[in-house]
């Protein structure tokens, strides 16, 4: 297990030095340039030349590259072009905001996915199964932002319940009014996979002979379905939810922009419209460090829900 | 063993002496599963899976059930187990009746009735520890005690089934076929149960280790008086761990008696094509060879059997009568034990192939 999990940390230090040479040479080769931000509309190419020289932007760009990276290594991401800070403070000041959203978006799917799918199994081919595979059908069809811009019409312009951006507050929790839409698009959004998901591994566990032998102990049909059926069925989920966390802050892009949320997502829209490569870069690397960790702690959790998966 | 007791009083009129009255008490249990076609889900199509089937099990004997796989066999263990709801026909175990009961009402009952299946793979909780699966029917009755007394249990189950205390801390899959049939086997006696369906407990072990579960159970009931409902397709098996037997053919019995009356003096032309089909290891009797019953084509479909006697298609001695009338389980020869044929023999007679 050791020797596993010291062989997969391994393995990110190149997948994310190979990522950020792809980032860089992206930004790059991406139109138009970061000093036009610092710029009036009429500047003189000494003035853009000046603010290049303070950026470090007129070196070449392999050098510009080695720089980065050699900081990078050491833990230091640089200075943003744009924020007047550094960048890893910049992505921890927005960390929270963003971790508040998507665990409560995670626990609000989870908690309406697992029993949809469990009762979805349960009751297969009842109405109420046909209705939760129409509901989530709905779901799976309906984009993100086409959902949040909904929701703000009906309950921020024309009902007035609930405010339309912001997180509402000054201290270290977002205020629950604020929190509701942006939750709701988030944690919605993610129902429909993982109620599939749940609905067609409870059906394959609940065929199995150990539930037929559950039945004969005596146990009644709600301990047979959670402790003998769901315990296995979990297994897929928690792949599924692994898998879903790439997707993390390109989901999280879309709302935190359209709710005003100042967090990782709307950090890195912005950091894009303004050219802040070393923003970019810092947020790339952390999220694809997040995602790989995070998938080496499901890799580790499925050893504990089911015995029979060993790593050598 | 003694084989004294006729269990059949369901089946025909014989009135030798009883040891006992029966444990078990099985009289025309059908069981049909209906087969839904298109987008509505309608039935299109009814399967007859288990038809009028009765017998009887006596305390601390066992009652071998026989047949092809399609048969019904494993349903009409489901059945009686209650896993499956009955269709019609009565199950009365220790003087109840079974076949109506809630599942509610069934759960005290399973106390004195368990099951162990074929698959010794997926019949183990994998998320389980070998002790959690064996504790776990102690725990739904009561009966587990303290930790300790427990513990204790588990333990002497595991050492009744010819395994170490040690084992009851590793997973299912860290076993083999054979190991894990035998937790099933301590997991199905932890509440001292009167009576054990097995569905077919040795198919899908080796050879050699068939051998050493069927010892098991054979040791095992004689130490605790146990009644077991045997299931299995390998007739060789059968003879050694039943006192009756039953052949079952598309959802009939076709042949019921004691293990001697079928083996010996099988009437049925179905028992007699299973009989000479079990493979000979005596060199000194190789003409047996010559007399082999070759059956010629396939089970039939269950859910369109054929008329009257469902094995006439593959019967050679068929004649219009048994198109039309479904033959009754009746003992026509008086040899004292019963089959359902029109034409029953004590030798197979007619064409072989």
């Amino acid at each position: 297990m050791t020797r596993f999990i010291v062989h997969r940390i391994a393995q990110i230090i190149p997948l994310l030095i190979l990522l950020s040479v792809f980032i860089f040479t992206m930004m790059h080769l991406a139109p138009g340039s970061p000093e036009s931000f610092y710029l009036t509309d009429h500047y003189t190419d000494e003035q853009a030349e000046a603010v290049r020289e303070q950026l470090g932007l007129n070196e070449p760009p392999v050098r510009q590259y080695l720089t980065w990276l050699g900081a990078a290594i050491s833990g230091d991401f640089g200075q943003t072009f744009t924020y007047g800070a550094t960048v890893t403070d910049v992505i921890l000041a927005r960390l929270w905001p963003t971790v508040q959203l998507q665990l409560l978006a995670l626990t609000v799917s989870v908690v309406i996915a697992v029993p949809a799918g469990v009762i979805s199994a349960i009751r297969r081919n009842s109405k109420l199964d046909h209705s939760i595979t129409t509901a989530t059908l709905f779901g799976l069809s309906m984009p993100d932002f086409w959902f949040a811009l909904l929701l703000m019409l009906t309950f921020s312009v024309h009902l007035g319940w609930l405010p339309a951006f912001g997180t509402g507050s000054d201290g270290l929790f977002a205020a629950p009014a604020n929190l509701v839409m942006p939750v709701a698009v988030l944690g919605l959004s993610a129902v429909p996979w993982y109620a599939r998901v749940v609905r067609s591994s409870m059906l394959d566990s609940l065929s199995e002979d150990y539930i037929l032998t559950a039945a004969a102990k005596g146990l009644k049909p709600s301990r047979i379905t959670t402790h003998h059926a769901l315990r296995i069925a979990i297994l897929p989920l928690v792949t599924v939810i692994g898998l879903s966390m790439a997707r993390v802050l390109s989901g999280v892009i879309v709302v935190e922009t359209i709710f005003v949320w100042p967090g990782l997502g709307q950090l890195a829209w912005e950091a894009v419209i303004r050219q802040d490569y070393p923003v970019i870069l810092g947020l790339t690397i952390f999220t694809a460090a997040f995602v790989m960790i995070f998938s080496l702690i499901v890799d580790i959790l499925y050893t504990y829900i089911d015995p029979r998966i060993r790593y050598v | 063993m003694e084989r004294s007791s006729y269990p059949s009083e369901v089946v025909n009129g014989d009135s030798r002496p009883r040891s006992s009255s029966p444990l078990l008490t099985v009289k025309d249990l059908t069981k049909t599963f209906p087969v839904r076609k298109g987008v509505l889900g309608r039935a299109a199509a009814v399967i007859q899976a288990v038809t009028d089937v009765s017998f009887s099990i006596f305390p601390g004997q066992t009652l071998g059930l026989v047949g092809e796989s399609g048969s019904g066999k494993s349903t009409t263990a489901l059945c009686i187990t209650r896993l499956l709801e009955v269709t019609s026909g009565s199950i009365v175990f220790e003087g109840q009746e079974l076949a109506d009961l809630s599942r509610r009402n069934m759960r005290p009952i399973r106390r004195n009735m368990q099951i162990v299946f074929q698959d010794p793979y997926s019949s183990l909780d994998p998320r389980m520890t070998v002790k959690e699966i064996i504790a776990e029917p102690l725990r739904v009755y009561g009966a587990y005690g303290g930790r300790g007394q427990g513990e204790r249990k588990v333990h002497e189950l595991l050492e009744k089934v010819g395994m170490n205390a040690s084992d009851a801390a590793r997973f299912p899959h860290e076993f083999s076929g054979g190991q894990r049939q035998r937790i099933s086997i301590a997991r199905a006696l932890a509440l001292e149960p009167r009576l054990l369906v097995l569905d077919e407990p040795v198919s899908a072990l080796d050879v050699s280790v068939q051998a050493q579960v069927t010892n098991l159970l054979r040791d095992l009931q004689d130490a605790m008086g146990l009644a077991y409902l045997f299931i299995a397709h390998d007739l060789a098996v059968v003879h050694h761990v039943s006192d009756w037997i039953a052949v079952m053919y598309l959802g009939r019995i076709v042949e019921y008696g004691s293990v001697d009356q079928v083996f010996s003096e099988p009437t049925h032309p179905y028992t007699q094509a299973l009989l000479s089909a079990i493979p000979n290891a005596d060199p000194t009797k190789a003409d047996d060879l010559d007399e082999k019953i070759i059956l010629s084509g396939e089970v039939p479909d269950p859910a369109d059997p054929p008329s009257g006697c469902r094995f006439r298609t593959r019967c050679w001695k068929a004649e219009p009568i048994c198109a039309e009338v479904s033959p009754e389980l009746v003992d026509t020869l008086g040899i004292g034990h019963p089959s359902a044929c029109h034409f029953p023999e004590l030798h197979a007679g007619g064409v072989h192939q």
